[in-house]
């Protein structure tokens, strides 16, 4: 077995996130029916909200990551950190519902949260400034709740360094056709910034495939050219010599089949999401909807914050100094509301027996 | 290595003869006969220092004076009636025994021992050992009790096998002075180690007997100076600063201990050497990590280009930072084909069960999870 096989399958991305098409599709049903189950004890048994199905739910997430993609063009964010952001937010979504949890909020979280997963230090309060209405707290909520979504996997294995190893290989071989190495490199980077975030990609196919699938939507001789490399001493190699065609064989159907889902969104559908009003349109009544079902406990993550902090900081008894720095000031700010929110939590503590323990998922 | 009380132990081969009657060639005179020189008569009543001597060729017995005077002038005839083996004045010496027949097994032995001297380490197995003491004891018990032809036999033998296996045999010897010296030198290390410390507490024995003297001088001299009504105060800081000088002796003590440098263990066997290994030391333990999609020599690195790589390569702001663009090559091609082969939907099919089900259980698991309240608790 190739040891490089073998060093990506001590990754978090395969150990945790990835996942057949099928097991996808089936958890992201659970999701969905675990957060029906969770929200709707919260509304009046006779006026029961339309809630989302789990497609739907995928549009919706499918449509907010592009707000994603464009927020972070909008705020100058290396395609690196865009794209981990965009497999955080994507993550989250695939054990936490829509529903469940403001994906709005969760939107900026990511980003946030993506530029420090890659090392890239920003200010707080100046990523805070470039969305409208928000402040630094609101970003911050959601934080903890992200990593805890993403269980605590921070590592995102992307196919842009990929990319460039194998265009490298690719100009070492080709030395004479450099015009169409650098045309096939400039198009597959458009892909991959674009396309993977957008469909199940990361979930189903490794990095380096997801690349050659790249190349092989621009330039198909050249995939043909790096793959017989790649086989050379595929899995059992040695065993029998049949297994190398055989492996190749796979490894471009495996491409094949993540180049046809990454044609579902070629980069080019980028400025469709945002400036044909069809599309806009169409997502409308799923935003209203969502609107309709959403949980509502938790649609603000700030204050559920802040209740689980002073619930943390009265158990305790002894607050930590900026523990109750920023317990004092949130008083200070949303006073009124805080009062009303903490003792909404005990009622419902004290109704809901059930869901005492905290929901499932 | 040769026991007083070999005879004990004969192989079974000999335990049937009578040992005794098998000294024929040389037969020895009582025992018990110590005050008079057979060869010259002489009695202890007439010379109070007779000391007898004996030679290890016959061990005939006779006196320190007649030695002198017949060997003195070179080899001669044994004094013995009967005896006709030439002796040296060299080969003599004072028995360590009473019995002679005892001294003479003593020397047999100690001189098959010094031919015969493998350890226990060179052999493969116990059993392989035993058979080779069982051998030497044949031959010694030979040599001791055997016949006439026996023993001519034996000494055959051990000549030959001296002959043939000398330098194996030198080595032997010398690793066994090699490992008595070491062993000598850590005993007298330890001697050493015990005398330092004997001396150590000693001293510390008087500072203390001179510590609580000043103590209790201090405390009546505060005692005494203290002003009337005061003398609580005066005895409690006095005890108080014998507090903090016990603590800091405490932890000097406890410092001491930690070095460990008195402590040392009796009867630990010393450690060999390990085997040398022709190999050069591999810290991964035989891990190779070397990808096997693409060759990353350091010669091969050399050959990708682009106009940025080429940047870094000669720029000195990159080469001075010791950037190096080699790792990053490397990184990119790894990352190239890594996981090319891994098929997410096979793998993920046949550990279906285990990987859903636990990445299900750790989203459950994680909001309820005590320590980690980080969920609402509606």
């Amino acid at each position: 077995m190739a040891t490089e096989d073998e060093r990506y399958r001590q990754s978090s991305q395969f150990r945790l996130w990835s996942f057949s098409p099928t097991s996808l599709r089936e958890l992201r049903i659970k999701t969905n029916d675990l957060a029906k189950q969770q929200i709707a004890p919260r509304f009046a048994a006779d006026a029961q909200p339309e809630f989302l199905t789990p497609g739907e739910e995928s549009m919706l997430v499918q449509f907010f990551t592009t707000e994603l993609i464009r927020a972070a063009q909008f705020c100058e964010l290396p395609t690196e950190i865009r794209s981990t952001a965009a497999v955080f937010f994507r993550r989250f979504y695939i054990t936490n519902s829509v529903m469940t949890y403001p994906p709005t909020e969760l939107l900026k979280t990511s980003l946030f949260f993506g530029c420090k997963a890659e090392g890239y230090y920003i200010r707080l309060a100046k990523l805070a400034e470039m969305f409208p209405n928000t402040t630094s707290e609101q970003i911050l909520a959601g934080e903890f709740l992200l990593c805890q979504g993403i269980r605590f996997a921070f590592d995102v294995r992307h196919p842009f360094r990929a990319l460039e190893g194998a265009i490298l290989e690719l100009r070492k071989r080709l030395p004479e056709e450099e015009g169409r190495v650098a045309k096939a490199h400039a198009m597959a980077r458009d892909i991959l910034k674009f396309s993977p975030l957008l469909t199940d990609a990361y979930f189903h196919y490794t990095p380096s495939q997801i690349m050659m699938a790249s190349l092989l939507m621009v330039d198909r001789g050249l995939v043909e050219m790096l793959i017989p490399a790649g086989s050379q001493t595929g899995e059992d190699g040695n065993r029998h010599m049949g297994s190398n065609a055989e492996m190749r064989e796979k490894i471009m159907r495996t491409i094949e089949s993540c180049q046809s889902m990454l044609e579902k969104e070629p980069p080019q559908r980028m400025k469709e999401y945002w400036e044909t009003p069809e599309l806009v349109k169409s997502l409308k009544p799923l935003r209203k909807k969502l609107q309709k079902c959403r949980d509502t406990d938790r649609a603000d993550l700030v204050a559920l914050q802040r209740a689980r902090r002073e619930q943390a900081t009265t158990k305790v008894k002894k607050p930590t100094p900026t523990g109750s720095g920023t317990v004092q000031s949130d008083g200070a700010v949303f006073g009124e509301a805080m009062a009303v929110d903490a003792r909404d939590t005990k009622r419902r503590k004290l109704e809901g027996g059930g869901d005492l323990f905290g929901p499932p998922l | 290595m040769s026991r007083p009380g070999g005879t004990s132990t004969v192989s079974m081969r000999h335990a049937s003869t009578n040992s005794s009657a098998a000294f024929t060639s040389a037969p020895l005179p009582p025992v018990d006969n110590d005050e008079a020189c057979p060869v010259c008569k002489t009695t202890r009543y007439f010379n109070k220092d007779m000391e007898f001597r004996i030679n290890t060729e016959c061990y005939h017995r006779m006196c320190k004076t007649c030695v002198e005077r017949i060997f003195k002038d070179g080899p001669n005839q044994c004094p013995y009636a009967g005896c006709h083996k030439t002796l040296r004045l060299r080969g003599f010496k004072s028995a360590f025994f009473g019995d002679l027949g005892v001294e003479r097994e003593v020397d047999i032995r100690r001189r098959v021992a010094a031919v015969f001297n493998k350890a226990e380490d060179d052999f493969e197995s116990l059993d392989a050992y035993n058979d080779y003491l069982y051998m030497v004891e044949c031959l010694t018990d030979d040599l001791v009790n055997g016949s006439d032809e026996a023993r001519k036999k034996a000494e055959v033998q051990l000549a030959e096998w001296e002959a043939q296996h000398k330098a194996e045999i030198e080595r032997n010897r010398k690793l066994a002075r090699e490992s008595d010296e070491s062993r000598q030198k850590r005993l007298a290390a330890e001697q050493e180690a015990a005398r330092q410390r004997r001396i150590q507490e000693l001293q510390e024995d008087a500072e203390e007997k001179a510590n609580a003297a000043r103590f209790r001088e201090e405390m009546l001299n505060s005692l005494q100076n203290a002003e009337l009504g005061h003398a609580a105060e005066a005895v409690d800081k006095v005890l108080l600063k014998k507090r903090g000088q016990q603590k800091r002796d405490a932890t000097l003590d406890a410092v001491a201990a930690l070095g460990g440098s008195g402590l040392s263990i009796r009867g630990l066997r010393d450690k060999r050497a390990p085997v040398a290994d022709d190999k050069p030391y591999d810290p991964f333990g035989g891990l190779d990590l070397a990808p096997q999609r693409v060759d990353l020599a350091s010669e091969n690195l050399s050959q990708y280009k682009s106009e940025w790589l080429d940047i870094t390569r000669t720029k000195e702001d990159y080469i001075v930072g010791g950037y190096s663009s080699e790792e990053y090559l490397t990184r990119a091609l790894f990352e190239a084909f890594s996981g090319l082969g891994v098929f997410i939907e096979d793998d993920k099919d046949t550990r279906e069960d285990a990987t859903v089900a636990a990445s299900l259980e750790a989203a459950a698991a994680v909001p309820v999870g005590g320590k980690m309240d980080v969920d609402d608790i509606f």
